[in-house]
C-alpha cells in the first residue's frame, strides 16, 4: 500500500498498483525505496486526487501502452473515448481542467489523453467567437491579421 | 479553481490533435497562441478532394498561400490534390491566367521544403514548372502524378529522381517512353555508399484507366533490371501486360516484394503459370482480378494457394472486373463465386495472418462469410458486395464475438449491374448499416457502402445513462481510389 498527501493535508492510503498508474509516483516510489512515509503531492488537492484515484483503480489491469508510439505522422484522428471514460468525465468544465492538469502533474498519459480528448468534442464544430466565449479566450488578433488568417486558410474552411 | 487559462499552453497540442481540418481552421483563428499550435497541425497534411464544394477554387486559395507565405508551406510534409481549377473564364486572357495559376502552383510547391509525399492528380495540370519545384525537394519520397499529356514536356519527368514510390496514372505513350530513361536516373541517383543496394523504387504504381495507350509485357521487361528493390507493384487497367512481364519482373524482386496488385491486367493473364516456379516469402497483401468466364475460377484459386503457399499474406482482395460481370455472359456459372470451400483452403493456411479480405463484384455467399469469420479471427478489414443478405445471419456472423478485432467494414458494388444503373446511393438503408454496426465488436471504426464511408461513434447519453451507435461524417471516396477499395481505405483512414 501507499500513503499520499494532498495540498490540503488530506491523506489516501491505496494499492500501489493503482498508484503506479502515475509514472510521477512511480518513479518517487523507485527512488525511495521501500518506506512508510507518505508521497506528498503538493500540487493536487483531495477533490481532484480521490477522482483520479477512481480512474487509476478502474484502469489498474489495463496493459501499459506501448512506447512512442504514433510518432510524428500517424496522427491520432479519434476522438473517441471508451463508455466508462465518458461517464467518469462527464464533469464540470473546472473539475475537467483540475483532472487534465493532475493527469499531466502525475504524469499519468492515458488520463490526460481522455481529458484532452474531452476538450476537442467541446471544440468541434464550434467557431472561434464560440470557442472564445467557451474558454474564456481572449482574442489578441488586430481585425487585419484576422482577416489574414482566414484568406490563407480559407481553403480548409467548411463550406 | 481551474480555467482553461490554467492548462499550460502545450496542452493545447494533444487537444487539438485529434481534431479534423475543419475545427483546426476555426483554431487557427481563436487567439495567436492557438495560431500557433493549431498552424503546424493544419498543414502538416493538406489534402482538396474532388468531392468537396468548390474544391476547384480551393486547391487555388491552397496553392496561393503556400506560395506565398514560406514560413507556413515549411510545415507541409504531404499534399493531396485531386481536383483543380479549370474554368479560366475570361477567354482573351485565359492563356496568362493559367500560365499565373501553374506559376503560382510550382512556387508553392517549391517553398514545401519538408515536403515527403505530393499527389498531384489533376488532368492537364502537371506542368514542366511543377516537376522542376518538385525536383528540388530533397525529402520527397512519393510521387502520384496523372500522367496525361498536355501541359509538360515528358523528358522533364526524369529531373524527379530523389523519389522511392511512383504511382503513375494515365500515362501515355511519351511518358510510358521515358519511363526506362527516368527508373535508370533513379538509380543511378541512389548509388552511393552509403545507401549500399538501396538503389531504385520501392512501389511501382501504374493505373492506365482510359489512357489510349497501354503499357505492355514488352515494356515491363525492359524496366525489370531497374526495379530489383520493389517491394509493392501495382498494375491495374493494363491489358497489355501479361504473366510474362510481371513473371519477369517479380523474378528480381521476389524475396522483397510485399504488395502485389494485378487489377484488369490482360485477359491472357495466367496466374497458374505466374506461379509456377515463384516463391513470394514476404507477400503481405495479394490484389487479383478474376478471370472472365467461362474460364473456371477453382484453378484460379489453386494458383492463389500455390503463389502464397509460402507468404504471411495478411491481406486478400478479390474482383470480378465490371465489363467483365458475369450478367455480361448470361447466367452465372455456378462455381463462379467467392466459395467457402476456397474460403477453407485459404484459411488453412493463412488463418493466423489473415486482416484484410476484400471481396468486389464476385458473389459471395453467407456461408463463405461465416466461414471466414470462424477461422479468421484476427480479421480487422472486411469488405464484400452488397446483396440482399439475411441481414440477422450476417449480423450473427461478423459479432463481436467472432470477430473482435473488426475496424472497418465495407458493402462495394452489388453484382447485378443492372441494380447499379438504376441506383445512384443507398442502397442499404442507413439504419441497416448502423444495426450491423451495433453488432459488431467495439473496436469498428468505418462503416460504409459502395463509395460512401461513415465514422461509427459509440456516444454515452448522460440524461438517459445508455450508449448508442451513432454513424457520422460521411466521405465519399475519391473517383480516382475507386476502383481499388482496399487503396481507398489504406489512403484515407489508416
Amino acid at each position: 500500500m501507499v500513503t499520499l498527501t494532498t495540498s490540503d493535508n488530506e491523506t489516501f492510503t491505496v494499492d500501489k498498483k493503482v498508484a503506479e498508474k502515475s509514472v510521477l509516483i512511480k518513479n518517487m516510489l523507485e527512488d525511495v525505496g521501500e518506506s512508510d512515509q507518505a508521497i506528498p503531492l503538493p500540487n493536487v488537492t483531495a477533490s481532484v486526487l480521490k477522482k483520479v484515484l477512481e480512474w487509476c483503480e478502474h484502469h489498474k489491469d489495463d496493459p501499459a501502452p506501448p512506447e512512442n508510439e504514433d510518432k510524428d505522422d500517424t496522427r491520432k484522428r479519434t476522438t473517441d473515448i471508451s463508455e466508462w471514460d465518458q461517464k467518469f468525465i462527464a464533469v464540470d468544465q473546472e473539475m475537467l481542467f483540475e483532472i487534465i492538469l493532475a493527469a499531466n502533474y502525475l504524469d499519468i498519459k492515458a488520463l490526460l489523453d481522455v481529458g484532452c480528448k474531452t476538450v476537442a468534442n467541446m471544440i468541434k464544430g464550434k467557431s472561434p467567437e464560440e470557442i472564445r466565449k467557451l474558454f474564456n479566450i481572449v482574442n489578441d488578433f488586430t481585425p487585419e491579421e484576422e482577416a489574414q488568417i482566414k484568406k490563407e486558410n480559407e481553403w480548409a474552411e467548411d463550406r | 479553481m481551474a480555467a482553461f487559462h490554467s492548462l499550460p499552453s502545450e496542452l493545447l497540442l494533444p487537444i487539438l490533435t485529434p481534431l479534423p481540418e475543419s475545427s483546426l481552421v476555426r483554431c487557427a483563428s481563436v487567439n495567436r497562441n492557438w495560431n500557433a499550435f493549431a498552424t503546424p497541425l493544419l498543414y502538416r497534411r493538406v489534402a482538396v478532394y474532388r468531392w468537396q464544394r468548390y474544391a476547384k477554387t480551393r486547391a487555388v486559395s491552397l496553392m496561393q498561400t503556400l506560395a506565398q507565405r514560406t514560413e507556413v508551406a515549411r510545415w507541409v510534409k504531404r499534399i493531396d490534390v485531386l481536383d483543380f481549377y479549370d474554368g479560366f473564364e475570361n477567354e482573351l486572357r485565359q492563356e496568362e491566367e493559367q500560365d499565373a495559376v501553374f506559376q503560382c502552383c510550382a512556387q508553392g510547391l517549391a517553398n514545401c521544403v519538408n515536403l515527403e509525399s505530393c499527389t498531384w492528380q489533376v488532368h492537364n495540370a502537371l506542368t514542366s514548372q511543377i516537376l522542376i519545384a518538385l525536383a528540388s525537394l530533397p525529402r520527397l519520397q512519393r510521387l502520384e502524378i496523372n500522367a496525361h499529356p498536355g501541359t509538360y514536356e515528358p523528358a522533364d519527368l526524369i529531373r524527379v529522381r530523389q523519389i522511392r514510390a511512383l504511382r503513375l496514372t494515365m500515362p501515355d505513350k511519351a511518358a510510358i517512353d521515358v519511363l526506362l530513361r527516368w527508373l535508370t536516373a533513379m538509380c543511378v541517383e541512389g548509388t552511393d555508399e552509403e545507401r549500399g543496394t538501396e538503389i531504385g523504387l520501392h512501389e511501382l504504381k501504374i493505373i492506365c484507366q482510359s489512357t489510349n495507350y497501354y503499357i505492355g509485357s514488352k515494356q515491363l521487361t525492359k524496366l525489370a533490371p531497374y526495379l530489383t528493390q520493389l517491394k509493392s507493384l501495382h498494375l491495374r487497367d493494363c491489358p497489355n501486360a501479361d504473366h510474362i512481364g510481371v513473371y519477369t519482373i517479380l523474378r528480381g524482386c521476389s524475396f522483397r516484394m510485399e504488395d502485389l496488385c494485378l487489377e484488369r491486367i490482360s485477359p491472357d493473364f495466367d496466374l497458374k503459370e505466374l506461379a509456377t516456379g515463384l516463391k513470394l516469402p514476404r507477400l503481405k497483401s495479394l490484389t487479383l482480378t478474376l478471370p472472365a468466364p467461362p474460364s473456371p475460377p477453382q484453378v484460379f484459386f489453386d494458383a492463389i494457394l500455390e503463389l502464397t503457399a509460402e507468404s504471411p499474406l495478411t491481406a486478400l482482395s478479390l474482383s470480378l472486373s465490371a465489363n467483365h460481370s458475369l450478367y455480361a455472359y448470361g447466367p452465372a456459372p455456378s462455381d463462379c463465386e467467392f466459395s467457402a470451400s476456397f474460403v477453407r483452403s485459404l484459411a488453412r493456411r493463412h488463418a493466423q495472418t489473415l486482416r484484410e479480405i476484400v471481396i468486389i463484384r464476385l458473389p459471395t455467399p453467407l456461408e463463405a462469410v461465416e466461414v471466414l469469420a470462424a477461422y479468421c479471427p484476427k480479421l480487422e478489414v472486411l469488405i464484400i458486395p452488397g446483396e440482399e443478405f439475411d441481414w440477422p445471419r450476417l449480423g450473427e456472423a461478423i459479432s463481436a464475438k467472432s470477430l473482435p478485432f473488426l475496424r472497418k467494414l465495407h458493402m462495394s458494388f452489388p453484382i447485378d449491374p443492372l441494380i447499379r444503373l438504376i441506383t445512384t446511393h443507398e442502397l442499404i438503408p442507413l439504419s441497416r448499416l448502423r444495426d450491423l454496426a451495433e453488432t459488431c465488436s467495439s473496436t469498428l471504426k468505418h462503416i460504409g457502402e459502395f463509395h460512401e464511408v461513415y465514422e461509427v461513434v459509440r456516444r454515452w447519453d448522460r440524461e438517459t445513462d445508455t450508449t448508442s451507435v451513432v454513424l457520422e461524417q460521411r466521405t465519399v471516396i475519391p473517383e480516382g481510389y475507386r476502383t481499388g477499395l482496399l487503396e481507398a481505405y489504406r489512403t484515407m483512414w489508416p
